[in-house]
């Protein structure tokens, strides 16, 4: 702020005092005093003369002269007074012409003084302020503003200049609240916008030091529509003033006075335009200023200015930049205050302005988390993915590629999450966070069923961060691999050892019943449920509890005590906290039930869990169970109508897996009937009811066909086609109907029995292709369905079929965990074995086969294949001897299968000729030939050949 | 080349009158690309050719009007007294003197001038005065003769769509945003850019594109106190439609201040006691819903999972008591 008033022009009032002095000397005057008195005004005349050719000394000579003679005249000669006032004021006029500043002041004071009543006693007073504000001297500015602020006097201009300097006094001496009477002063009244503008930048800094928000904010808009808001002090008091706040917690203060800073760049471009436009200026002001003193206040003014610019841009070049910190800052505010889409894009503009920026790394960072915290996880990958690609193993790696890969988890994204664990640690072996990298990648190898890498991965962090928090969890599920391979003994071993270790926390709970588990693959049945005993006793609020009665009761049941399983599996249903856990228990009490063919007892049993379970309940198996009891009965016609109303109930759901079952049975009991109608049966007899009644049955659901053709219940209409396609005796009927069930468009409407006779249908018709799509169809949306075990099979068999061994090896693992028990689990053992060996895995070929020929349900066929494939694995080896061993045992035991009967004849005979027996080859092969019904076999022809090489004669 | 004719002026005009529709000539100084400079009264242009009369002479003059680099028109008005009114708000005063005086020069928009950005702050004025009828004719001038790549006629086709959004025109705009030019994050036209697309996404029910566009205006512009308080106004009703019921009150509060003396400071207060309402309504939706939700886990035969149960309450007491995340 600098002065904006003008001297008084003392050249106005001078022709008239000059004509008066002029004409008092004419007049005589005093006669004692008339000659100095007139070379007196001579000077004096002369001196302002000298001023006005800006010879200042001269002038300051003259006025003195004046003065020394004059002075003494005055009070006898007043008329003298005027010319000795004049000389008295303009010589510090002159003075500050000259620059003498401190001379001019006491020039001032001294006229001040002499002339409390003069005409520039006003004036003088506001040049007066006007030097010593120009020396930065406020506290006696402010002094000598007080002096005359609320003189009524004033003019108009001096009282602007006053409260001006007066505010601006103030303002530097950091009284930022006896600043704002005259800066509002001269806000309110300032005669241009200039003048108005320049005190509201300083207002606005007092306003923000003070923290005035609400007048602030009346200014700031207007003021931001102009130029003074590059003021640096401005902008550097809303940025400290917003670290202040931001600091104290108050953000939205922070927010809104960041908000107003600009970036040091605008700054600079801004002070060097308003710096070239005050020089423009101030060159202008001082060509003029010969021609009109008074244009040298406003000269002045512009120094001040340039050198306030100049100063500001000095300063501004001191500070670092701070563009980026500034965008953070106003960021950090958004975060802070949960608008994060604002934050975010923030935080973003920083990498997407200048990525090698020092705090990009940071910025992007920060935009994931913005991301994340706004739930917007797709976007939150994104960032991250982006702040990964931009900088890898930078400053965020480890802390972003954790969290990336917990997201990932929990979105059940393993193959990302193992392929972000993977790159972490490749671009930086020392991960930070290696240990939770390595579970993660485990943990998401396990859940994609790959047990042994995923054991594998566990492994590594036994060996490499034995003290890791995650240590436990991996031992953990290490052991549930080997039980979910399953190899069952070290599975309960190292749940035993995990229990010696830990005796705390979700996973002892959960590992105490694992060990029972294990044990039950064992068959150490009486083990198991001493183990689910104590379990049921320590942990009566686990939520296991409900499978640890069911498991009590499975090898109860097993054992024979069918009465203490029953009341087990009653147990296992109020601490079920899922239908899945129900479902089981009721499931197996059923079965049990059956077992003792108490048919009543499992119809009221379903009924009593259709009322207990309601809507949750699994209406079509329970309906299922009801109808089958019913038919085991005798109750065939309430057994008919229970399915009826199952399948045309619920038959248009895919997901009604009982429905299924229900057409499967149906699908039986149309095939029994005989090929001739109901009419030519005797009424009386039984048969002649059931097939009445099952007639009756299948015209009802005839009906119910084409009903739902109509109804557009397209699930329920190829459920009933897929029943009628495989009853009907009718081959062309038969073909018809399969066509019309076999589209590309019926795969997503099928329920699974549409699905598999699909499957069926293709691999017979040799369309691999349809086969592959349905199954796949089939195993990605009914792997809880009964039959899933026929889409593994059936997919199995046709990877097969094109090679693809690969992939069918894995469907048949699954078959054989999911089904152990089962005849399709045999034949996938078989093929397992086959395919080990065909890969010359010899060790693992030789497990399959022992597997199968562990189970004794399987003796059979099954057990003549696998040891005649278990021979072939020694053979192999060129183990002869074992091999012959084998083949023997199989010719011997397994001559009703006289398929593998014979291929073992001829495999032993083979092993006998290697070991250079010749004779012993011709006898097995001699025995060969004579074996009934291995005779006849298409292997026969071949010994009779080779016999005849051994037998020339 | 520029040609000089001397006709007498009667017939001069004579000949201009169909071209000229300004009524009376204005003063400026023509500036040729070849830097030499003629003090004339502009009276029209016609068939590509600037007509003028010569002020020192009197005469009449002519001159092709690609050789024309710019038209300094003496101002007809005091340029101080606008500019205060316009940057004080006071915009009844601005727009009272501009569409008086302005008229007769919208013909000479197409040269390079100094009148064109009392053009803009008129169109502007007019705009916040709530004339859109007026804003939108006087963005028809500016579009009609100034050429498409000057940032002015950028503004200009904004400030219509802004018209025609006010005047429940929205779908007319999508042609006019769809021919704009690419605009940078920190041109002066970013925030009325963004507000226009926001509010043409608003139009198809794309609250998504609305909200990212009124993000870009309150974390990029936050120094235009034309489009922040709208935005910010925007930026609370979309808060509160999320049931993020503390932002949109710490929205509003903050607009007490950052919206200080405009109409959205208004419109900002009366929404904090809708804000409250409908969070006390969501609160008790939610209690209703986990009340019922408890009243079908008792009823239910399955034990509920510990675990899952207090996680489910813990959740269900979040959203109830904080409601805004």
């Amino acid at each position: 702020m600098l002065m904006r008033v003008h001297a008084r022009p003392i050249a106005s009032a001078l022709p008239l005092r000059i004509a008066l002095l002029v004409l008092w000397t004419l007049l005589g005057g005093a006669a004692r005093a008339q000659l100095p008195a007139a070379k007196a005004m001579q000077a004096y005349n002369m001196a302002q003369m000298d001023m006005k050719s800006k010879k200042y000394d001269a002038a300051i000579k003259g006025f003195e002269s004046a003065i020394n003679v004059l002075g003494p005249l005055v009070r006898e000669e007043p008329r003298y007074r005027p010319a000795v006032e004049f000389s008295t004021y303009n010589i510090p006029i002159c003075q500050l012409q000259k620059k003498d500043l401190d001379e001019a002041v006491n020039g001032f004071r001294k006229y001040i003084t002499n002339y409390p009543d003069g005409q520039f006693f006003r004036v003088a007073h506001v040049l007066w302020a006007d030097i010593r504000a120009s020396q930065g001297k406020w506290k006696e500015v402010i002094d000598v503003v007080f002096k005359v602020k609320d003189d009524r006097a004033l003019t108009a201009q001096e009282r602007l200049v006053i409260f001006q300097l007066w505010g601006e006094a103030h303002f530097n001496l950091e009284q930022y609240k006896e600043a704002l009477e005259p800066l509002q002063w001269v806000f309110r009244n300032g005669p241009t916008m200039n003048t108005r503008i320049e005190a509201a930048v300083l207002l606005a800094v007092c306003l923000t030091r003070l923290g005035e928000f609400d007048k602030l904010y009346e200014f700031v808009p207007k003021l931001y529509k102009t130029s003074a808001k590059f003021d640096l002090r401005l902008q550097m008091a809303l940025l400290e003033e917003g670290d202040t706040k931001y600091d104290d917690g108050e953000v939205t203060r922070a927010l809104l006075l960041y908000r107003l800073v600009y970036y040091k760049s605008q700054l600079v471009t801004e002070l060097n335009k308003k710096i070239t436009e005050a020089k423009r200026q101030h060159a202008i002001l001082t060509r003029r200023e010969a021609d009109d003193p008074q244009l040298g206040t406003q000269a002045r003014q512009l120094e001040r200015i340039l050198q306030t610019l100049d100063e500001q841009l000095k300063q501004l070049a001191e500070i670092p930049d701070y563009d980026a910190q500034l965008t953070i800052r106003l960021a950090n505010c958004y975060f802070d205050l949960d608008r994060h889409l604002e934050a975010l894009k923030l935080y973003r503009s920083i990498y997407d302005d200048n990525p090698s920026h020092p705090l990009a790394q940071q910025a992007l960072y920060r935009a994931f988390t913005a991301a994340f915290a706004m739930r917007d996880i797709e976007r939150a990958l994104a960032e991250a993915y982006h702040a990964l690609d931009a900088f890898p193993g930078g400053e965020f790696w480890e802390t972003l590629t954790v969290n990336v890969a917990i997201i990932h988890n929990e979105r059940k994204e393993y193959e990302k999450c193992i392929a972000i664990c993977e790159r972490a640690l490749k671009v930086k072996p020392d991960h930070g966070l290696a240990d939770n990298m390595v579970y993660l990648k485990g943990y998401s190898q396990f859940m994609l069923s790959r047990l042994e890498a995923a054991m594998t991965t566990f492994e590594l962090i036994f060996e490499k961060y034995p003290k890791s928090s995650f240590l436990q969890p991996a031992q953990y599920w290490h052991a549930l691999g080997f039980l979910y391979i399953p190899i069952y003994t070290p599975a309960r071993e190292e749940f035993q050892e995990f229990l010696s270790r830990y005796t705390i926390g979700a996973l002892v709970e959960d590992a105490s019943y694992r060990v029972g588990v294990a044990l039950y693959g064992e068959g150490k049945f009486g083990e198991v449920a001493d183990v689910m005993r104590r379990f049921i006793g320590k942990y009566p609020d686990s939520i296991l509890k409900s499978e640890a009665h069911a498991m009590l009761a499975d090898v109860l049941a097993s054992d024979g005590q069918l009465d203490e399983a029953v009341e087990n599996y009653r147990l296992a249903l109020p601490p079920a906290v899922n239908m899945v856990q129900v479902d089981y228990a009721m499931m197996q009490h059923a079965r049990t039930l059956e077992l003792e063919q108490k048919y009543e007892d499992i119809i009221a049993l379903w009924r009593q869990y259709l009322i207990t379970y309601s809507e949750m309940a699994n209406y079509t198996e329970a309906l299922y169970w009801i109808g089958n009891s019913q038919r085991n009965l005798g109750r065939l016609e309430e057994a008919l109508n229970t399915f009826y109303e199952g399948i045309v109930k619920y038959g248009d759901d895919a997901r009604g897996y009982g429905v299924d079952s229900m057409v499967m049975d149906l699908k039986a009991e149309f095939n029994e009937l005989p090929d001739i109608t109901a009419s030519d049966f005797q009424a009386s007899t039984e048969d002649a009811d059931r097939v009445l009644m099952v007639s009756n049955l299948r015209d009802r659901l005839r009906q119910e066909l084409a009903a739902a053709g109509q109804a557009r219940k397209q699930t329920l209409q190829l459920r009933l086609a897929t029943l009628f396609a495989e009853t009907s005796r009718d081959v062309a009927v038969r073909q018809s109907m399969a066509n019309t069930v076999m589209t590309d468009a019926n795969i997503p409407r099928s329920a699974p029995v549409t699905l598999a006779f699909m499957g069926r249908e293709a691999v017979q018709r040799n369309n691999l292709a349809f086969a592959n799509k349905v199954y796949d169809y089939f195993l990605e949306e009914h792997r809880n369905s009964d039959l899933v075990l026929e889409a593994l099979r059936g997919k199995a068999e046709t990877l097969l079929k094109q090679n693809q061994t690969e992939a069918a090896a894995g469907l048949l693992q699954e078959l054989v965990n999911r089904f152990a028990m089962s005849e399709q689990a045999a034949w996938a053992f078989l093929r397992l074995g086959e395919i080990e060996l065909q890969r010359n895995n010899l060790a693992a070929a030789q497990t399959a086969f022992e597997t199968l020929l562990s189970v004794k349900e399987w003796r059979g066929e099954s057990w003549a294949e696998a040891l005649y494939q278990l021979g072939l694995v020694h053979m192999a080896r060129k183990e002869w001897d074992e091999a012959f061993v084998i083949f023997e045992r199989n010719y011997v035991l397994y001559s009703g299968f006289p398929r593998w009967a014979a291929r073992s004849f001829l495999k032993a005979a083979e092993c006998q000729e290697r070991t250079q027996r010749p004779a012993e080859a011709v006898k097995v092969l001699e025995m060969m030939l004579q074996t009934e019904l291995v005779n006849e076999q298409a292997e026969a022809a071949e010994a009779r050949k080779r016999l005849a090489e051994l037998k020339p004669s | 080349m520029n040609r000089l004719l001397r006709l007498p002026l009667a017939l001069f005009l004579g000949l201009i009158s169909l071209a000229s529709l300004a009524g009376r000539a204005q003063e400026a100084t023509v500036i040729f690309k070849d830097k030499r400079s003629w003090e004339v009264e502009i009276v029209g242009v016609k068939d590509g050719v600037l007509k003028m009369v010569m002020k020192n002479s009197n005469t009449e003059a002519d001159t092709p009007v690609g050789d024309v680099a710019f038209l300094r028109f003496v101002i007809p008005f005091d340029e101080n007294e606008v500019m205060k009114n316009y940057t004080f708000g006071e915009y009844e005063k601005a727009e009272a003197v501009l569409a008086d005086k302005l008229r007769p020069y919208f013909f000479h928009l197409a040269f390079e001038n100094n009148i064109l950005p009392y053009v803009m702050i008129l169109a502007r004025s007019q705009y916040w005065l709530n004339k859109f009828a007026e804003a939108n004719a006087t963005a028809d001038r500016v579009l009609r003769t100034v050429p498409k790549e000057r940032p002015e006629a950028t503004e200009a086709a904004l400030i219509k769509c802004l018209c025609l959004h006010a005047t429940g025109r929205s779908a007319d705009t999508e042609r006019i945003m769809a021919g704009l030019p690419t605009i940078d994050r920190d041109a002066e036209v970013a925030p009325i850019y963004w507000y226009s697309l926001a509010r043409l996404h608003l139009t198809t029910n794309n609250v998504v594109q609305a909200t990212e566009n009124i993000a870009n205006i309150v974390a990029f512009a936050g120094k235009d106190f034309d489009w922040m308080p709208p935005a910010l106004y925007q930026s609370a009703e979309f808060h509160l439609a999320a049931h993020r019921f503390d932002v949109a009150t710490q929205i509003c509060q903050e607009m007490k201040l950052a919206a200080k003396d405009t109409p959205w400071q208004q419109k900002a207060l009366d929404l904090l006691p809708r804000i409250e309402q409908e969070k006390k309504a969501h609160e008790l939706r939610l209690r209703r819903e986990a009340e019922a939700l408890a009243a079908k886990a008792a009823r239910s035969p399955l034990r509920r999972n510990p675990a899952e149960a207090a996680s489910a309450t813990e959740s269900l007491l979040k959203d109830a008591t904080e409601g805004n995340r």
